[in-house]
């Protein structure tokens, strides 16, 4: 009995000395939607976050109030050493796990980006599935301080309009801190980031907005897409299908039709053509047509022809500006070594040293395939039958 | 030490027990020493009724009746007990004068005059002084040294009723009352067979009571009726008074707090498990019957599932292991969440979260400890609350602790909801003792998880299951269908088997007669 | 003859009592191989054999069938179970030697798989907690399954399994949704064959670990279709492994994975159900508990067991007390420094694996296929 007694004792004892060293009150912490590195004009590596206020549900208003965040900063030798700075100046514990958005500021992507990687990755706080963002022409402060509107905060904010762009517009392409991550560790590809900035709209108020891709190589920026550039990235690169472009028929410079994507299928592939290494790039889309300015009769069969001719044009443009880009800042973005690689292993094992200069030079053949699906709720152009008296 | 000790009583001397001798002695020929005797036994009871009288006739014979006031029905002694007796002896010996006057005049009244369906003849003191704490009647004469005993048993009870603690919606709605043979009757009707047996047992050194041990013959495994007979054997207690009392005194594991034994109040409930070959106890004086063997997944088994159609039956059967496990874990996982992985709460909810734990003094583990307290004693009040009380206190309860508790920033609003729903999930279990283990077990859980978090937990888990594995109930193991696996038998626990496939009974040890009905394809209703 | 008696006469006890299903035998051998393969194993393959890791999954099918022969080739050639087999075919010193060195490795596979896994959980879940508890809780609940016996050990087994294997195929099926590129395998079949054989043996050396078989076949209360039961582990195993190699290599990429520690954690961590249910490594990890504390108690009940036949000892119950502080300080010594576990990790255990586990028996195979007694 009495070893008995000893020995529950000890069970016990040996459960309530482990304590509770890894439990943190919930009040003792604080939200981070968004984090940022940035390297100061010190040389320094700082290292801001952005912190949500935590919301109350018995707030009658149900409002979401001003100020629901603040933005915090701290700066050192090494992205570690900086964030723990920020509890210099902030009563709580900061939660990375809840951060959705990682910013990376201007100077850091313009100096060496390598001091970034290992920590993303070793750090178990920070979630691999966050993303990615380059600020652009703006301090992370200034991005972070900034207002976003019907957004708790702009972190958060940034984000909804990155996934909204890309399934009703179709210009820039979200990356995660993992598919930057790969993009950077795969020989054959060479990483992008899309980039926000803060402008001033009609009413002279800074608001957020995307601007731009950057384009990586060496763990260094080198180079921006403009708008057309990065849609020819998102024709070769999106899942979300949903892009909208217009096209202008080439015998009426005057009839503008709009057209949004609905199925976008896109390959590279690298041929060999008379000993010269070929990337045949082929992107087949489905549009639908959603607006028609001008007056066109949507029954002549020649008009269809003539709308995805000129769709076809239009995106083999936009993939044309963005190669030659990458090719100018020679930034293998788009993946034509990887695709070497995947589909010529052997070809790759050749020329995988050397790749970097063959890239700027590697010839490529675009081919766009566009199909007029639907045409939403009319058949016909609203002005053509008005002036006709009644449908044809 | 002192404190424990220093109080006590002065010994009085007791007195003797009335001569043990006299119990163990045979009746006398002669009645006035036999009345002598049971005099000497009975005193101070206030409760019996001796009538001395004569049987009229020439010459005339002295006799008594004797009974417990309250046990007897007074209309049978009355008019066919005494009445026969003082009178009806006359009408037969007058047409049989020879007979009267040569013969036995106690088998003349025992097989002519008495006109009670049982009767039976007892020979010493002790069958007279059991038999009339039943509410037998006996019948002393004169010149013999056995007595009568009439068959008058009739007392004042609760009537069948539905069973409070288990109510169902469809389904049969009598209940067990206090009365043994109320209840074997409540069986023996529905299983009207032969090989459907019921051995009685005295237990109790001063009770007496009567246990009855129901089973199936053929269907329950010859060694299971026979280890629970010499485990009942065994026994050896001053009284009985409900099933509580056998239920650990026969079981596997009386440390454990695993109950392997099942309480029921309904009669179906109980032949529902006679007929897949496990046992029944029944004890006088309580309205619960033990089954058993029992495994801790038969505890999820409604009577009602095999009422209803079998899809919602077993809808409701797979929701109730889904309230086991909230049960059991919901407060042990909020506190681990809360303390521990913070990256867990989806992150609206977080900062809602954080904003009603704002000002709260007490850490998430205490607040959770103090509200599975409350509730638990809120409970424990509620069941024996006199009816007129009840309303007050679950005002008291509701209002006062949950509302205004959270009003004045003791506890944060999440967890009240945590308790709350943990409270509704431990009553989804149709049986109230295993609740109990899951009540029970909850506080471990919440222990470990506010130690180590969601792998305390786990830790706490793996022991708990290793415990559950460990036991048995009568050689079956605890978590019998699941663990060791038996596939056939986990489709009707998991689900509620349809009642054309179930041809078979769950297999047990030593069970032979395992096929209950005909081959799906053979048992279609559809007849020629 | 007699001499096998009397061995039997030490195990008579467990013989009498224990009887395990093959269900369970099915649970032990899924546990041994599962959990701690389905941590280290993915990555392992992925170094050596890049996007092609997959394919020596499935070819470990073949090699994994002749393990799986040669064990029950042994078990059917022999009257007693391992460590007695020893005795058997190599006579008493050599027996007993051997015995010894198989005690010792049993502890360290242990004393490894536990420094492994907390160092993980100290990575990736509890950073704050010191190490010693989380031994100490661990092997608290190992001894109390050591001490509640065989027989609800293998009942514990099968709930393991039960919560384990859905889960573990729940994760990977899960997973392979966060942004997959089936691209990402391409080009297949390109592979050197010293890659491939490499990786071949690396996964092949997991199974392995099936050796505890050899003492708890002749518990089995159906030997008979021993054979079936250990090719549903087999298959079972490759399956796992085989959609955990795809899984991450479809997520990630073979390049990435060979930066990770712990990829099917990181796979994990990826996880996002309609933003609802995200970061829940921690359920994961603690499913991990349940496999990896089942797979460690049960080479330190060989260990136990392995003990009672050196010592002539007649029970070996309580071996597990003392047992329990040799791995709980070899852990501890080994979790010390992160350069130790690496080594053990990346070198050792697979000579160990490949010595211990496939070579000896081996050598008992060729000598029971020979020099068989009539």
């Amino acid at each position: 009995m009495r070893k008995k007694i000893i020995n529950s004792c000890l069970i016990i004892l040996l459960i309530l000395s482990s304590g509770c060293w890894s439990s943190l009150n919930i009040n003792d912490t604080a939200v981070c939607s968004g984090l940022g590195v940035d390297i100061t004009d010190t040389g320094k590596i700082s290292v801001m976050v952005q912190i949500n206020k935590s919301v109350n549900p018995q707030n009658e208003e149900g409002k979401l109030t001003e100020g629901a965040f603040v933005v915090v900063s701290g700066s050192g030798d090494s992205i570690t050493e900086a964030s723990r700075k920020v509890t210099l100046s902030l009563p709580r514990m900061p939660i990375w796990s809840h951060a959705d958005l990682f910013l990376l500021g201007e100077n850091l992507v313009t100096e060496d980006l390598s001091i970034l990687y290992d920590f993303l990755f070793r750090n178990r706080n920070i979630r691999k599935s966050s993303y990615a963002l380059v600020a652009n022409k703006a301090s992370l402060g200034k991005i972070y301080n900034s207002d976003c509107p019907m957004a708790l905060c702009s972190a958060r904010g940034i984000l909804k309009i990155l996934f909204s762009q890309e399934k009703n517009l179709g210009i820039y392409l979200p990356v995660t801190i993992k598919d930057f991550f790969i993009m950077a560790s795969t020989p054959g590809i060479d990483p992008f980031l899309p980039m926000v900035t803060v402008r001033k709209d009609l009413e002279d108020k800074d608001i957020l907005t995307l601007d731009g891709t950057a384009i990586f190589k060496n763990n260094k920026m080198v180079g921006d897409l403009n708008e057309t550039e990065s849609r020819g990235l998102y024709w070769l690169n999106t899942k979300t299908a949903g892009s909208c472009i217009v096209v202008t028929l080439s015998d009426n410079p005057e009839n503008k039709v709009s057209l949004q994507a609905c199925k976008i299928n896109s390959k590279i592939r690298p041929r060999i053509k008379d000993n010269e290494l070929v990337m045949d790039i082929t992107c087949n889309v489905d549009f639908n047509i959603t607006e028609i300015i001008g007056i066109v009769d949507e029954e002549d069969e020649e008009l269809m022809v003539k709308i995805q001719n000129a769709a076809n044009k239009k995106v083999a443009s936009h993939i044309r500006q963005a190669v030659a880009k990458g090719q100018k800042a020679n930034s293998d973005f788009l993946g034509f070594g990887l695709s070497i690689s995947r589909y010529q292993p052997k070809l790759w094992e050749n020329i995988e040293d050397d790749w970097e200069n063959r890239f700027p030079s590697v010839r490529t053949n675009i081919e766009v395939k566009s199909n007029l699906l639907r045409s939403n709720l009319i058949f016909n152009d609203v002005f053509l039958v008005n002036k006709k008296g009644g449908k044809p | 030490m002192k404190y424990l000790t220093t109080r006590k009583y002065a010994k009085q001397s007791v007195p003797p027990i009335p001569d043990r001798h006299l119990v163990t002695q045979d009746l006398t020929v002669n009645l006035a020493d036999n009345l002598a005797n049971l005099n000497e036994l009975l005193e101070s009871c206030y409760d019996i009724v001796i009538k001395e009288f004569k049987i009229a006739t020439n010459p005339s014979i002295n006799a008594s009746i004797l009974f417990f006031d309250g046990l007897v029905d007074r209309v049978t002694i009355e008019f066919n007990v005494l009445k026969p007796l003082m009178f009806g002896l006359e009408e037969v010996s007058l047409k049989d004068l020879s007979s009267y006057e040569s013969k036995n005049v106690f088998n003349i009244i025992k097989e002519r005059i008495l006109s009670v369906s049982e009767l039976e003849t007892v020979h010493n003191l002790q069958d007279v002084i059991h038999h009339i704490s039943s509410g037998d009647t006996i019948i002393l004469i004169d010149g013999y040294a056995t007595a009568l005993v009439a068959g008058t048993r009739t007392w004042q009870s609760r009537n069948i009723d539905t069973p409070e603690n288990e109510i169902v919606i469809f389904g049969p709605k009598e209940g067990f009352t206090e009365t043994l043979l109320f209840n074997t009757a409540a069986l023996r009707r529905r299983i009207k067979s032969t090989s459907f047996k019921m051995e009685a047992f005295v237990m109790g050194r001063i009770t007496k009571t009567d246990v009855v041990l129901c089973y199936i013959e053929n269907i329950a495994p010859y060694g299971l009726v026979n280890e629970i007979k010499s485990r009942l054997d065994k026994i050896d207690i001053d009284g009985i008074l409900d099933t509580g009392y056998l239920k650990e005194l026969i079981t596997d594991e009386r440390k454990s707090v695993f109950t392997q034994i099942e309480h029921t109040e309904k009669p179906d409930r109980v032949c529902a498990h006679l007929l897949e070959g496990r046992i029944c106890i029944l004890v006088d004086g309580s309205p619960m019957a033990m089954v058993m063997p029992i495994t801790f997944p038969q505890y999820l088994i409604a009577s009602e599932d095999y009422y209803t159609h079998y899809i919602p039956a077993s809808f409701f059967r797979l929701l109730r292991f889904f309230a086991l496990f909230i049960a059991l874990l919901l407060p042990s996982l909020y506190v681990a969440v809360i303390t521990f992985h913070h990256e867990m709460i989806p992150t609206s909810l977080y900062l809602t979260i954080a904003a009603t734990r704002q000002g709260v003094p007490f850490p998430p583990f205490i607040e959770a400890l103090l509200l599975e307290v409350t509730f638990e004693m809120l409970r424990e009040a509620g069941l024996r609350l006199p009816r007129a009380v009840g309303p007050a206190v679950s005002i008291v309860g509701a209002l006062i602790i949950g509302d205004a508790a959270v009003r004045a920033g003791l506890v944060s609003t999440p967890i009240v909801v945590v308790v709350a729903f943990t409270g509704i999930a431990s009553f989804v279990t149709p049986a109230y003792n295993a609740g109990i283990v899951v009540r029970l077990s909850r506080f471990a859980f919440l222990f470990s998880a506010a130690i180590l978090g969601f792998l305390g937990i786990m830790i706490t888990f793996i022991i708990f299951i290793t415990r559950m594995v460990s036991i048995s109930s009568f050689g079956q193991p605890y978590l019998s269908p699941i663990a060791p696996l038996n596939l056939a038998q986990l489709s009707d626990i998991i689900i509620r088997r349809p009642w054309f496939m179930n041809v078979k009974r769950p297999y047990m040890d030593g069970m032979e007669n395992q096929r209950r009905a005909k081959m799906p394809h053979e048992n279609r209703g559809d007849g020629e | 003859m007699v001499k096998t008696r009397l061995i039997f006469y030490y195990l008579g006890v467990i013989y009498n009592l224990y009887r395990i299903s093959n269900f369970q035998i099915f649970c032990f051998m899924i546990i041994l191989v599962g959990p701690v393969a389905f941590l280290e194993q993915p990555g392992r393959v992925i170094s050596i054999a890049a996007q092609n890791a997959w394919l020596t999954s499935l070819a470990a099918l073949f090699s994994g069938a002749l393990i799986i022969l040669m064990f029950s080739f042994i078990i059917k050639k022999s009257e007693n179970p391992f460590p007695y087999l020893l005795e058997e075919h190599f006579g008493i010193i050599i027996g007993k030697f051997l015995s010894l060195i198989y005690l010792l490795v049993f502890l360290f596979i242990t004393s490894y798989t536990l420094a492994l896994f907390v160092n993980f959980i100290t990575n990736n879940v509890l950073p704050d907690t010191p190490i010693s508890i989380l031994i100490g809780g661990l092997l608290f609940v190992g001894y109390i399954i050591i001490k509640s016996g065989l027989e609800s050990f293998a009942r514990l087994c099968e709930i393991i399994v039960y919560i384990g294997l859905p889960f573990s195929f729940l994760i990977i099926f899960l997973g392979s949704f966060q942004t997959p590129d089936i691209a990402r395998l391409l080009p297949i079949g390109y592979i050197s064959v010293k890659d491939f054989s490499l990786a071949l043996v690396s996964n092949t050396s997991v199974l392995g670990r099936l050796f505890p078989l050899l003492t708890f076949a002749y518990f089995a209360n159906n030997t008979a279709k021993l054979n079936s039961v250990l090719f549903k582990v087999l298959l079972t195993y490759i399956t796992l492994m085989t959609a955990t190699v795809l899984a991450i290599i479809v997520v990630f990429g073979a390049n990435t994975v060979d930066i990770l520690a712990f990829p099917i954690f990181s796979l994990v961590r990826l996880i996002d159900i309609s933003e609802f249910i995200n970061n829940v490594d921690i359920v994961f990890i603690g499913i991990w508990v349940l496999g990896i504390v089942g797979a460690l108690t049960i080479f330190w009940f060989l260990a136990c067991f392995v003990s009672q036949y050196i010592f002539n000892l007649k029970e070996f119950d309580f071996l597990a007390a003392p047992f329990s502080l040799i791995i709980a300080t070899t852990s501890l010594l080994m979790s010390q420094n992160i350069i130790i576990l690496n080594i053990i990790t990346k070198h050792l255990v697979i000579y160990i694996y490949v010595l211990l586990f496939i070579l000896i028996p081996f050598f008992i195979f060729l000598k029971s296929l020979f020099y068989s007694r009539v």
